[in-house]
């Protein structure tokens, strides 16, 4: 196949996964990197390479709505990034030494995992007020967003910040390993482990995956993981599909959309275990 | 759960972290409550939006640019597979610069794939800009332990850019 007909075809693809991912509110993270592995056979640390880039175009496109509208804790975003960022370097230096074979493995597992939660319902929990967290005391982690369903605004404290930041760094090394924007670790772990209310979650974790996944791009950048003629045509496949599907997000179902990627991702999943093992 | 929320002094006098849940900003003789628009940090999200978002329309538009001109000046990507077609674009380390001084030689002669590698590079620095814009804002507002917090942020970003080749 000639060149010219892979920079197309790939565009494509990742127009679809940019789509999907802001329509589903994941990252196209995960179908990237399945689709040029076993669709395309490249090497997998270049396709960890191209769709990290992709992952940082999408969320800075992201992230800078949620800014603006107010809902992200950026106090606790910034501290948690301490440890995501330091996982991602980790995880970054360690895709070189890990043989192929587990990187296809991890994935399926981890594509697994995200499917599973995003088909389990979630028990919504009132925020904790009062907190005896020492750290988030000193930070001052709290916060407040205007709920616009709820028509009133919510305050709310923040605790578990040991929990946090374990959890956190584990998702920077998932996310540098893999590729992959490491959302679905983030939130439950910003919203079970910190009590954080999910939409104070879900933003800051937009504005925490752009940052993560810069800490391992770099290390990648340097080390010739990034093949632009993969990267350059995935980046601008997936933001312009990310921008088509915040103009539909409104007029489809999200209920429906979630279905459709839970069953992509089982695919997925069963795939990367199958090239894995 | 009711208590006092004071905000936290510049100079970090100790605060309880309770706020009042029914209070609302505009309360008259409230405590001070914790809203959005009373954290000065917030003054500091409509500069990172900004910057996020010039900074990712930037790099791609480096990148569609560079893309083509690399097609333009490589007529045999676009018709048949010479030496193996796409497949031998992709193989790990290949022709593209990686050095600053590699990729800047490579644009001042006009060649794509350097332009593509400042696309990338534009792209990568964009988040590393936001941790830069937040920490000159906790600075600005003297807010010194989050400073700190983001300044080890940035630390950790720039080790990354410069000892991946080393590792």
């Amino acid at each position: 196949m000639p060149a010219l007909d892979f920079v197309v075809i790939v565009t494509a693809a990742s127009v679809v996964a940019g789509l999907l991912g802001s329509v589903a509110g994941l990252g196209g993270g995960f179908v990237i990197v399945p689709v040029l592995t076993l669709g395309f056979h490249v090497s997998i640390r270049l396709a960890i390479g191209a769709s990290i880039i992709a992952v940082i175009a999408t969320s800075s496109g992201a992230a800078a709505s949620y800014v603006r509208d107010r809902m992200t804790n950026l106090r606790a975003g910034m501290f948690l990034e301490v440890a995501t960022t330091l996982g991602a370097l980790c995880g970054a230096y360690l895709t070189t030494i890990m043989p192929e074979r587990i990187l296809f493995i991890l994935f399926g597992v981890v594509v697994a995992y995200s499917g599973m939660m995003m088909y389990l319902k979630r028990v919504v929990r009132e925020p904790v007020y009062a907190t005896n967290d020492c750290i988030a005391a000193y930070l001052d982690l709290g916060g407040s967003y205007f709920d616009d369903a709820e028509g009133r605004l919510v305050t709310y404290g923040v605790t578990g910040t040991g929990r946090g930041l374990s959890l956190m760094y584990v998702a920077g090394m998932l996310s540098a390993l893999l590729g992959i924007g490491a959302g679905t670790l983030k939130v439950p772990a910003m919203d079970l482990a910190m009590h954080m209310p999910i939409k104070a979650s879900t933003a800051t974790s937009n504005f925490m995956i752009g940052v993560t996944a810069a800490a391992s791009a770099g290390v990648y950048f340097t080390r010739g993981q990034i093949d632009p003629v993969i990267a350059g045509p995935v980046a601008v496949g997936v933001v312009a599909g990310s921008l088509i599907g915040a103009r539909l997000l409104s007029r489809i179902e999200a209920s429906k959309i979630r279905l459709l990627f839970v069953v992509i991702m089982a695919v997925v999943a069963v795939e990367m275990l199958m090239r894995g093992l | 759960m009711t208590g006092s929320g004071s905000r936290r002094g510049r100079d970090g006098d100790a605060a309880t972290l309770m706020v009042d849940q029914g209070a609302s900003a505009t309360e008259p003789g409230s405590q001070e409550v914790k809203s959005p628009i009373s954290r000065p940090e917030h003054a500091m999200e409509t500069v990172i939006s900004l910057v996020l978002r010039s900074g990712v329309l930037a790099s791609l538009a480096l990148l569609v640019c560079g893309v083509v001109l690399m097609f333009v000046q490589h007529p045999s990507y676009v018709s048949g597979p010479a030496h193996g077609g796409y497949r031998a674009l992709i193989v790990p380390g290949l022709e593209f610069p990686r050095t600053v001084s590699g990729i800047v030689r490579s644009v001042a002669r006009g060649r794509g794939s350097g332009i593509v590698e400042v696309g990338l590079f534009v792209l990568l620095m964009t988040p590393i800009a936001r941790v830069l814009a937040s920490f000159v804002g906790f600075m600005i507002y003297r807010d010194r332990r989050m400073a700190v917090v983001t300044g080890f942020v940035l630390v950790v970003l720039v080790v990354s850019l410069v000892t991946g080749a080393l590792a």
